[in-house]
């Protein structure tokens, strides 16, 4: 990594007490700091980084930019909260700091986290974000808890200030830890092996796939993609290679399926047996039906509703045993690896059909290797795509999911 | 002012002028407002293809920091195309910070006025030589070019006399061969 100077614009505003975040939103940043500071001043050995708050009496600059990483951990402990966030002056006074650093070469670079309302308007945000760009100053800004109401500005002001893709935006939604979802972010590994996430991750938004691909692999056996790329690169192409291969597998099988309608009969009750936790998955063997036949989609309704009342009564434990025979794990369903890695000791088509309506769910439900990287909930590539994508579209989706804990539990599995 | 100073060409007995761009410490120097793909080292290529042009903006912030103190005598500057050539620049003498708000604040050492004569590659533009009689170090600010929206060089030469027994690396020389 190159030299670079930083400089930490923290949110001490009133807003940093709310507790969407674990403890809060303030120790969650604090913790979010430390980690930033810890990785800029060991990518490389003259980096320096300084801190500031951005609201209370005014903006208060607590360290310049030093390498003494005891000073910066220590600076924020004696920080109170308070008061309103001048982001626009913030980000001036950081810009100043960084003009008096003391190694001359070297980039340049503002991290500013913001978790309350931005009130400078956008016109000046971009005004100050083209001052930055003129000044040779990169810009990474971490957007936590009031995430829908400052993306539009903010989204502005990073590609005002972006110059040669240095510059990023990262939301992180409540309920994740934020200092998880940013070692994953290029704000902590650079925006070149971002873009190498990117491409491992199989989906839109540097960050997110990143995360995503991390995740995904991790499930065999914690290999990171950040700190072994190559191994993780070779895991997930054999990975493809075998999910492309069960795809062909279950094609044929479905084809032949069709042909047989009293097999059909079978088939659809063993579906209802398998999906029965997910009633997604129900609903789309209901759809597959629609196409074989009347008779069959008939049938298929009847099992949609048996499967509707399964899950209603959380009786999809009892299930269990027929559910583990088609394939599917148990009642928690459609996690990142038992889904596709089962499989591999099917022994009849009815097992292949129950992979071949996965597949085609997957395929709709979002996109290229969504449902692959997605949480454990079931709710598949919604639940990923929000983690550490800065496009709003992807954070509008993310009413997301209902258990965060369980999310960020698995996250640092 | 430069009264005391000779014609350009014919140099003083005692200092002679000559080409001092490589006294140009590049590790230390730096450029404010530069297009990425045009960085500040093609000024010393000497091709025209090669060149330095500015981001943003037409405005542009050279910082050239010399190894030893240099008198700067003259200049020379080429630019690719008039429309992006450099019309007011600036010249700061030894600062160790700078930037476009400081271009703003600070009274200019010299402005120059650079018409498409002085753009022509043997044409060198002389200084007040005596206001750069111990330069370490040289700031160029573009303020202004001549209509386009970016402001491009291609080359860039510095004549001068490096100040006599400052160079350090010359004194390290001397006790290893003796």
């Amino acid at each position: 990594m190159p030299l670079e100077t930083t400089i930490i614009c923290v949110d001490n505003s009133e807003w940093t007490r709310n507790g969407d975040y674990i403890p809060t939103r303030f120790e969650a940043q604090h913790d979010a700091v430390n980690l930033v500071t810890g990785a800029k001043t060991q990518q490389n050995p003259e980096s320096t980084v300084g801190v500031l708050t951005m609201a209370g009496r005014g903006v208060e600059l607590l360290v310049s930019p030093t390498d003494d990483i005891g000073k910066l951990l220590s600076c924020l402990h004696s920080v109170r909260m308070g008061g309103r966030v001048d982001m626009a002056g913030a980000v001036q006074v950081a810009q100043l700091a960084l003009k008096h650093r003391r190694n001359k070469n070297g980039s340049q670079r503002v991290v500013v986290f913001v978790c309350s309302p931005v009130e400078a308007d956008a016109k000046t945000l971009v005004k100050v974000g083209k001052q930055l760009k003129k000044n040779g100053i990169a810009v990474d800004v971490v957007s936590l808890g009031e995430i829908e109401e400052n993306q539009e500005k903010l989204q502005e002001f990073v590609e005002a200030t972006n110059s040669n893709s240095n510059s990023h935006l990262v939301s992180i939604p409540a309920g994740f830890l934020p200092s998880d979802v940013l070692v994953t972010s290029p704000i902590i590994h650079g925006g070149e092996e971002g873009s190498e996430g990117a491409g491992m991750g199989a989906g839109a938004g540097g960050g997110g796939a990143g995360f995503g691909g991390t995740s995904g692999l991790g499930d065999f056996g914690g290999v990171d993609a950040q700190s072994d790329p190559a191994l993780a690169m070779a895991l997930r192409v054999s990975y493809e290679e075998e999910r492309a291969r069960q795809e062909a597998a279950a094609k044929a099988a479905a084809a032949t399926e069709g042909e047989n309608e009293g097999e059909a009969k079978g088939m659809a009750m063993e579906t209802e047996a398998g999906a029965s936790s997910s009633g997604t998955a129900a609903a789309a063997a209901a759809s597959m039906g629609g196409e074989v036949d009347e008779e069959e989609e008939a049938l298929l309704k009847q099992a949609l509703a048996m499967s509707m009342a399964d899950s209603g009564s959380s009786s999809s434990l009892e299930n269990k045993g027929k559910t583990a025979a088609s394939g599917t794990g148990s009642g928690e369903t459609a996690g990142a690896g038992q889904g596709e890695g089962a499989p591999m000791d099917m022994e009849d088509e009815d097992a292949a059909y129950q992979l071949a309506l996965k597949m085609s769910m997957e395929e709709e439900g979002g996109g290229a290797g969504g449902g692959i990287y997605g949480c454990d909930h079931g709710h598949g590539s919604r639940g990923r795509s929000i983690v550490g994508c800065p496009r709003s579209a992807h954070i509008r989706g993310s009413g997301v999911c209902d258990e965060p804990a369980g999310l960020v539990g698995r996250s640092r599995s | 002012m430069s009264s005391e100073g000779p014609p350009a060409p014919p140099p003083p007995p005692s200092n002679e002028i000559v080409d001092i761009t490589d006294k140009i410490a590049k590790p230390e120097c730096f450029v404010l407002n530069a297009d990425p793909k045009y960085p500040w080292e093609n000024l010393f290529m000497g091709d025209d293809r090669l060149q330095l042009r500015s981001d943003t903006d037409e405005q542009l912030i050279l910082h050239l920091v010399f190894s030893e103190a240099v008198k700067v005598h003259s200049l020379n500057l080429v630019a690719p195309e008039m429309e992006a050539a450099p019309a007011t620049v600036k010249l700061y003498l030894n600062k160790t910070s700078f930037s476009f708000d400081d271009a703003e604040n600070i009274e200019p050492t010299q402005v120059l006025e650079l018409t498409e004569e002085d753009y022509k590659a043997e044409k060198v533009t002389l200084l007040k030589f005596v206001k750069f009689q111990r330069v370490s170090s040289l700031t160029i600010f573009v303020e202004n070019n001549n209509g386009a929206d970016y402001t491009a060089l291609s080359m860039l030469r510095l004549f001068g006399t490096p100040l006599q027994g400052t160079d350090v690396s010359k004194i390290q020389k001397q006790p290893a061969q003796g």
